[in-house]
């Protein structure tokens, strides 16, 4: 019995003993699941994967949705906050913070990449490739960053290396140059698109380049600024940067830029400026495309440009699913020439509903018509229902080069060059299908130069390029008065008077039916146009041979006797406010996370 | 040979002590019974005579006899009671009742080892399996709700298989789980209560302060339910048999309104809206004739006033349904082997179609000895669950929000047997969310099967007297398949291109190896010690396969041939995660003559939850008490205290139910779209690891005071802890420009505070075996966020329709919204024309509104609390939809957490039968009531809303059947306009405000005094039954929720829909609790 005794306290203090060792290992079970950052960059084909990684959140939602509205192209069809974002009536409690957060999520991704990859082989083209991508993908993310809030937190590294990830605002103008910084990196590191196959959803060459300019036009124009040094922040004005060197060297950084992308001559223009689109649709690319965001896939669950800012498609056809929340402004259909072969592509008038089992399109009036360039009539299949329209969004085409380029050296010389001017009419020429005569003539000095460009891009870039127009407005320095203005020129549109004075009150069209993919249809034209109502006999006859009319004013209106005007129509952006709305305000979320920027709100806010 | 003399000597050797008392005194012959404190007789009893070795056992009914000298003292004892000394004193009939000892002499299973209760230092509760094999329910869950102070049993719905929260004072944590941890038969088990058959359970203890539960030191926080199940037993061969059938019924239903109601409803609705030729549609009439408008009313009375309504909720409800649930056990045994088998069958059927509960478990027991010293334990189990329709329900709106009437469109027969939804949603220009509920529960099927098997054995030796070695160890593999099907009548169908299902297993195993070396020795009569020292192992690994099926062809074979789905609309996901955790532990239970006792634990437990280095916490418990009954200047002078005794503990338990591997970032795979093609991603989760985590820790405080008087007639225990918590594990918010959105940090502390109060009586008792006694306790709990380390904050909970505040200083349970305000009336505004009224200056409004909104404003819209006391540029006052910190007017709205709750038990026993009555309450808290918030109106048209908003405040003169915008008619329309829960118009205004927004209007009172059971049971007189070979049996009726008081309007004030602590109180459809008759047996031979 006493051996017994023994041999178990043995035991005991052996257990123990051994436990203390053996148990730490034991215990250790590291994920079986999931890969951490020190099981990634040990390949180029796990890098690869991290990489895409990084583009995967580079683009939220808003950018073809929340932050799109709210320009003098895009407004909101909705009559919620998202509305009250639009006329620019929001404050910290509803305003979208999406685009931050996920662009933040994409410059961590960025920064673990560009640690993990620096140290990989980088004499390999493959990983200096990828290299290349991390510093471009991380340049873009701050762009959107900053280009939406301004000053903003700022981090190289990847958060686990950092001492903290409670940041406060940082001064733009450097971030600015870091991405400046970063993207002439990547120029160096990354391939031509043509030479090596680069796919248009990743960054090539030719995608950094542009993106640089872009980068630079921006860093270069105005922005709302205010002074960092002294809390709570007030006297917020819109100016640009102080050091005037910088600024010329910006707008040469971006005109070289785009003329590297013109000489290596890998782009040009297409003929038809519906084809564009009806590539993104079918998936095709083509020499125009230089950079676009992948929505492809069974697993993109995002609601791609497609179905937020497409055109109406009810659910459960042979197209996928559409059901916009954002529209065109009403003024832009007038922007157009009637010749513009642009207006019908990016504008479409004809929304599409189940009639009697069968899809039927009509003509829309002037306030239902909807974003065109998305549409999923021009689709092949729909391959993955209704909740995926596979539609990429357009980050970059080689006309958007053009423009940069003619704008940066209108700038640089103080008067169009000859080139900036060939680039202009270059894109011009192919809106009127090549026919150089209906283009009008270009301006010569450079403010009418300018205004023209202001113009041509609304026209050429609508909708495309991640809510761009809304940050060229405030770089351009006129958000505020081109807004007031668009806000002026509706109630004329809805009243008729001014330059609306004269345009059609009523149409006449054929219904179409949509029964096949990839549909040839841009627009239904009209048979006849009316100022006033047709008479009833003449409705009926019409009606008789398979005609229907619609009251293209209709929608501006509260009632069928078109007495009041819709609060929507009167009350454009009610809330713009000159050296205020420029840029956003933090939003509660921001603020409760992260004490340091707890007492730096927007002044204006 | 040897052995055989040893045997005999000694038979003479007792025959020779026996001798001289026989001789020495003449001997009365003594009969009598043994009885138990409910008069029923005790089998078995064994009756000494003290001071020698002479002695009987009482037979079957108890009865005795036996020759002893008439000045002698007889011994009682059983195994279980308290002994009994009876003096003879020349009587020749003694009854004797002998007390089970429930109170003191009770064994309790403590973790690791047993001690009498009288010993226990810390808060411990038990509740014996005899109670609960009595009450007819389905899970031991609900038989110990309201039977335990400080544990909280709510139910999230009334569905078959439907999750239970309990929650041990209170719980500790914020955002992790406040599960307490499971001990089946010394192994953890998720889910106890659920997964082991009522019928099986010996006993249940319920660990609750820190001094109890420290020995399970890293997972006892949260409290420790330990379950001990049912053993072999040593004597004849017994075969117990248990059944029940249960028959269920809705217990009440939602007043929605009537025909002519709805029809009046629907038309103001339509007439605010221009819909006049919409309403005429469905409700016949031709708005072209002018007559239409003013004889609207009196059309609806003729038409409507007398047509049969569909009583949607008795279609869907309104049916019997039966449960039935069946026991059988037998057990047997010598003195080296016993063994137990027992099988259960329960099957349960929802008063809802398609929902339903069904269990097969068979389990058996076998004990033997090995050697004298060393004795073996083993036990299997098997079992097998199918739930059918899952847990909750969301078919209710759908149900009660059906038009009760198809109008001059449908006939009831159409409304009930197609699905009108397609016409109603084109009718009503895309606005229609109600779909035809019989025919959508009829698409949807969700199945749960569980398929669970569990080894374990021990082996214990006694190596010399009181010390003891134990190794256990248990296997447990668990296979679950969650099947859904939808098919092509449902909505999701139509909306998924066709019928879809998914089908996902999952599997988990488990093992667990205990090694404990235990001691209990008593020195020189007065030092009582009780040691054990040990050490665990704990391992489970659980893995997951999910699949999707989409756009299946119309007829198919479900998810049995999933080839015919479409291939590239398929979704797979799969996981695996282990978790593993090593424990030293040691206790020292010390007392001085029974008088002093102190009690010290220490636990030291490794994780792999946490970095290297951080995995290990160690966590140490001390509790003392003091018996004053045992002192002599109480024993002697004070007769009618049994037992007096003060205790106090301390401890500290650890918690680490959080995720595993949250020390690192994970790398997840993603998708990105490159040309037509999808390439897999890497990159990090939006959390962000952090290897700092450390064990949250709970230090608890605890006082009780347990008292015994008039023979144990009345019990009394009173109770006051505090619990803090510390190092919080949150999973917290970081800011978004680290990349990430959340990391788990140890931030932030809560303290729960609280008293108990547990008082059992014997009211009446005569001898003529009338026995009633009142089990009475209460809990009182308040908790309080002490720290936070992050600014104020909400969780939204109803798809949004109700806010909970998370603040420093305050409770948690806190509803956070807008304040109800009543009405605009007709006094806040101004003639201006016939035709136009405007709201007058200083009225409050909502803030932000444009001059036509403000226009727009009408009587009998909704007005909120201008808390803040906010105005806009021209002084009035304006309400803000936002939080009060940041301007808005959303404040604190009353409290989900009750200010006490518990349970009272009365039963009455007489000559065989027994009757109880069981009832439980809860006082203080409130309930969100979703379900009267998303019936009222305005929603769609041709939508049925509550009865009350036949109350509503009307627009519309019923005199020209059109809105009237004359102020003083609309006061007269109008009488009750100024009352403080006026009911709001149908103007499209109050349709957030009313159905949709987090607002107090549908907070109610959620007291509630439940009759929760009623059973009369009767139990055959053995006398009889013997003759039959019966050894009992017990005939009984149980009327399960009889009644419940309480002012709560909807189905049942006792419901939280959701899991979390933070969002308690809210009923959002929840499955209608039913009440229930049954009748059923307790059958033994």
């Amino acid at each position: 019995m006493k051996t017994a005794k023994y041999a178990t306290r043995i035991a005991a203090a052996a257990a123990v003993t051994v436990c203390a060792a053996a148990c730490e290992d034991w215990l250790d079970m590291p994920s079986e699941t999931k890969y951490d950052s020190s099981s990634i960059f040990i390949s180029p084909e796990k890098a690869e994967m991290a990489v895409l990684g990084a583009y995967a959140s580079a683009y939220h939602n808003d950018l073809n949705y929340r932050l799109m509205s709210g320009s003098d192209e895009c407004r909101s069809t909705e009559t919620n906050s998202k509305y009250t974002l639009a006329q620019y009536e929001h404050d910290a409690s509803n305003v979208p913070d999406g685009v931050y957060t996920t662009m933040y999520t994409t410059i961590e991704r960025a920064n673990s990449c560009i640690k993990g990859i620096s140290s990989m082989d980088t004499e390999n083209p493959k990983v200096a490739q990828l290299l290349g991508e991390a510093y471009a993908i991380r340049a873009w993310a701050y762009f959107n960053a900053v280009r939406f809030w301004g000053d903003v937190p700022f981090q190289l590294l990847p958060t686990i290396d950092a001492d903290t990830y409670e940041l406060p605002r940082y001064p733009r103008d450097e971030i600015y140059d870091q991405c400046v910084k970063d993207l002439q990196t990547a120029v160096d590191l990354l391939p031509w698109k043509d030479v090596s196959g680069v796919a248009s959803e990743r960054f090539s060459k030719n995608a950094a380049l542009g993106i640089l300019a872009r980068v630079a036009l921006h860093a270069a124009g105005y922005s709302l600024r205010w002074d960092l040094s002294v809390t709570p922040y007030t006297g917020a004005q819109l100016a640009k940067r102080p050091d005037v060197a910088r600024i010329t060297e910006l707008y040469t950084i971006a005109r070289d830029a785009c003329k590297r992308v013109m000489d290596e001559g890998g782009h040009e223009l297409l003929a038809n400026y519906d084809q564009l689109y009806r590539d993104l649709a079918t998936k095709k690319y083509n020499k125009e495309t230089i950079w676009e965001f992948g929505m492809f896939g069974a697993s993109q669950t995002d609601k791609s440009p497609g179905y937020t800012s497409g055109t109406t498609m009810p659910a459960n056809t042979i197209y996928s699913k559409s059901g916009p929340l954002v529209a065109p402004m009403p003024t832009l259909y007038f922007d157009y020439d009637s010749l513009d072969q642009r207006r019908d592509v990016s504008l479409c008038n004809i929304p599409v509903a189940l009639e009697e089992g069968a899809l039927v399109a009509r003509m829309s009036n002037y306030a239902s018509v909807k974003i065109g360039k998305y549409r999923v009539t021009w689709k092949a299949n729909n391959e993955y229902g209704d909740g995926r329209t596979n539609i990429n969004m357009p980050l970059l085409r080689y006309s958007d080069i053009l423009l940069m380029f003619a704008e940066a050296e209108n700038e640089l010389s103080g008067a169009p060059t000859a080139a900036a001017v060939k680039a202009y009419e270059d894109v011009r020429t192919r809106a009127f299908g090549g026919n150089a005569d209906l283009t009008g003539s270009t301006p010569g000095d450079k403010q009418g130069f300018f205004e023209a460009l202001v113009k041509e891009r609304k026209l050429e870039l609508c909708f495309e390029g991640a809510a761009l127009r809304r940050t060229d407005l405030v770089r351009w320095g006129i958000h505020y008065e081109t807004l007031r203005a668009e806000a002026d020129k509706m109630i004329r549109l809805g009243n008729a008077t001014g330059e609306y004075a004269n345009i059609w009150g009523y149409a006449s069209y054929k219904p179409m039916v949509m029964d096949k993919l990839e549909h040839p249809a841009i627009a239904i034209p009209a048979y006849q146009y009316y100022r006033d109502k047709p008479a009833p006999a003449d409705s009926a006859a019409l009606a008789n041979d398979g005609y229907a009319i619609v009251d293209l004013c209709r929608g501006f209106f509260t009632t069928d006797d078109k007495t009041t005007l819709n609060d929507w129509v009167v009350e454009f952006f009610s809330g713009v406010t000159k050296n205020k709305t420029e840029l956003m305000p933090f939003s509660n979320a921001m603020m409760n996370d992260n004490p340091m920027i707890r007492n730096q709100q927007h002044p204006g806010y | 040979m040897i052995q055989m003399l040893k045997k005999r000597i000694a038979a003479v050797a007792l025959f020779a002590m026996l001798l001289p008392v026989s001789l020495q005194a003449q001997e009365n012959t003594v009969t009598g019974t043994v009885v138990d404190a409910d008069g029923q007789p005790l089998v078995g009893v064994s009756v000494m005579v003290k001071g020698t070795t002479m002695g009987t056992i009482a037979n079957a009914n108890g009865d005795f006899s036996i020759n002893v000298p008439p000045d002698a003292t007889l011994v009682f004892s059983f195994v279980g009671y308290s002994s009994k000394e009876v003096e003879v004193a020349g009587k020749t009939r003694i009854r004797v009742e002998m007390n089970d000892g429930q109170y003191i002499d009770e064994v309790v299973v403590i973790g690791y080892g047993t001690a009498r209760r009288r010993d226990i230092t810390g808060a411990t509760a038990s509740v014996s399996g005899k109670d609960i094999v009595k009450i007819p329910v389905t899970t031991a869950a609900q038989a110990i709700a309201g039977k335990i102070a400080g544990v909280n049993v709510v139910s999230q719905s009334g569905a078959p298989g439907a999750d239970i929260n309990i929650l041990v004072r209170g719980g500790t944590s914020i955002t992790q789980s406040t599960t307490p941890l499971y001990i089946v038969d010394g192994f953890q088990v998720d889910d106890g209560l659920r997964n082991v058959d009522i019928n099986d359970i010996e006993s249940i203890d319920v660990m609750k302060d820190a001094s109890a539960t420290a020995i399970y030191g890293a997972r006892g926080s949260n409290g420790v339910i330990l379950i001990t199940t049912k053993s072999g037993r040593e004597g004849r061969t017994q075969v117990s048999y248990n059944t029940y059938y249960s028959f269920e019924q809705l217990n009440r239903k939602i007043d929605m309104l009537g025909i002519e109601d709805y029809a009046k409803y629907q038309y103001e609705f339509q007439i605010l809206r221009g819909g006049e030729s919409k309403w005429a549609e469905v409700f016949g009439g031709d708005p072209t004739n002018p007559d239409f408008y003013t004889g609207a009313y009196d059309y609806i009375a003729k038409e409507y006033g007398s047509r049969e309504a569909i009583d949607w909720q008795e279609l869907m409800f309104g049916g019997t349904s039966v449960t039935r649930n069946h026991n059988v056990s037998v057990t047997s045994g010598n003195e080296k082997t016993n063994f137990l088998i027992s099988y259960n069958y329960m099957g349960q059927d929802g008063i809802l179609a398609k929902t339903g509960y069904d269990r097969n478990s068979i389990r058996t027991k076998l004990n033997h000895k090995l050697l004298k010293n060393v004795r073996l334990e083993t036990g299997i189990g098997l079992n097998t669950t199918y739930v059918e329709g899952g847990g909750s329900l969301s078919g209710l709106r759908n149900t009660a929000m059906q038009p009760p009437t198809g109008g001059v469109l449908f006939t009831n027969e159409q409304m009930i047997n197609q699905d009108n939804y397609e016409f109603m949603y084109a009718l009503n220009g895309n606005q229609y969310d109600v779909r035809n509920p019989l025919i959508e529960n009829d698409a949807v099927t969700r199945d749960r099967y569980t398929r669970q098997a569990t080894a374990n054995a021990a082996l214990d030796v006694d190596i010399v007297s009181g010390l003891t070695w134990r190794t256990a160890a248990s296997y447990l593999w668990q296979h679950t398949r969650n099947d859904s099907w939808t098919d092509g009548r449902a909505q999701q169908a139509k909306a998924n291109s066709g019928p879809f299902g998914s089908r996902n297993n999952s599997e988990k195993y488990t093992w667990q190896v205990t090694n404990t070396l235990s001691y209990k020795k008593t020195l020189a009569d007065v030092h009582n010690l009780n040691l054990v020292a040990g050490q665990e192992t704990w391992f489970s690994e659980s893995m997951r396969l999910d699949n999707t099926y989409k756009k299946f062809p119309e007829d198919n074979f479900k998810l049995n041939n999933t080839g015919m789905s479409d291939a590239a609309a398929r979704e797979t996901g799969s996981g695996l995660s282990r978790v593993g955790l090593v424990s030293a532990f040691g206790r020292v239970m010390y007392n001085y003559d029974d008088r002093y006792l102190v009690s010290a634990t220490l636990r030291g437990d490794g994780s792999s939850k946490f970095e290297q280095g951080s995995k290990w916490g160690m966590l140490p418990s001390a509790s003392a008490g003091w018996r004053i009954s045992e002192e002599s200047f109480m024993k002697d002078n004070v007769s009618f205290v049994d037992n007096l005794k003060l205790r106090a503990g301390y401890g500290v338990t650890g918690n680490c139910d959080i995720d595993n591997n949250m020390y690192a970032t994970g790398y997840g795979g993603g998708k990105y779209g490159v040309g037509a093609a999808e390439l897999t991603t890497l990159a990090p989760q939006s959390e962000l690891g952090n290897p700092n985590l450390v064990w949250e820790q709970t230090t608890s405080l605890s006082v009780g005071i347990d008292v015994s008087l008039l023979s144990n007639r009345i019990n009394l225990t009173l109770e006051w802890y505090d619990n803090t918590s510390d190092n919080l594990l949150i999973k917290k918010p970081i800011a978004k420009s680290s990349g990430y959105s959340t990391q788990f940090q140890n931030v932030g502390s809560i303290r729960n505070r609280g008293y108990e109060f547990i008082l059992n009586t014997v009211n009446v008792k005569t001898d003529g075996g009338f026995v009633w006694r009142s089990d009475l306790n209460m809990s009182f709990n308040k908790s309080k966020i002490l720290s936070l380390d992050r600014p104020p904050y909400t969780v939204e909970a109803g798809d949004g329709n109700m806010r909970f505040l998370v603040q420093e200083g305050d409770p948690l349970g806190q509803f956070w919204g807008l304040k109800y305000a009543g009405i605009y009336t007709t006094d806040d505004f101004e003639q201006i024309a016939d035709d136009i009224y405007r709201l007058k200056d200083g009225v409050p409004r909502k803030s932000g509104l444009t001059a036509s909104q403000v226009n727009a404003i009408k009587p009998g819209d909704i007005m909120f609390e201008c808390v803040n006391g906010n105005t806009d540029e021209n002084g009035n006052p304006v309400w803000t939809d936002s939080d009060e910190w940041a301007g808005g007017d959303r404040t604190v709205l009353g409290s989900a957490m009750p200010l006490f709750y518990g349970g009272l038990n009365n039963s009455v026993m007489y000559k065989g039968f027994d009757l109880s009555m069981f009832m439980n309450f809860s006082y203080g808290n409130k309930v969100f009531n979703m379900n009267t918030q998303r019936y009222a109106g305005p929603r769609n048209a041709n939508e049925n809303a509550s009865a009350a908003m036949a109350n509503r405040f009307t627009l519309i003169d019923p005199a020209t059947g059109k809105e009237t915008f004359d102020l003083d008619r609309l006061a007269t329309l109008n009488p009750n306009q100024h009352d403080s829960k006026a009911l709001w118009s149908l103007h499209n205004d109050n349709k957030d405000p009313g159905t949709v927004n987090a607002t107090d209007y549908n907070m109610e009172d959620g007291s509630y005094l439940r009759i929760s059971t009623i059973t009369l049971g009767y139990t055959l007189p053995k006398s009889l039954m013997q003759k039959v070979y019966i050894s009992s049996l017990r005939v009984y009726c149980t009327v399960n929720n009889p009644y419940t008081f309480t002012r709560y309007s909807g189905y049942d004030p006792d419901v939280s829909t959701s899991g979390s602590i933070l969002t308690r109180g809210l009923d959002n459809s929840a499955y209608p609790r039913t009440r229930s008759w049954v009748v059923g047996l307790n059958l033994s031979f």
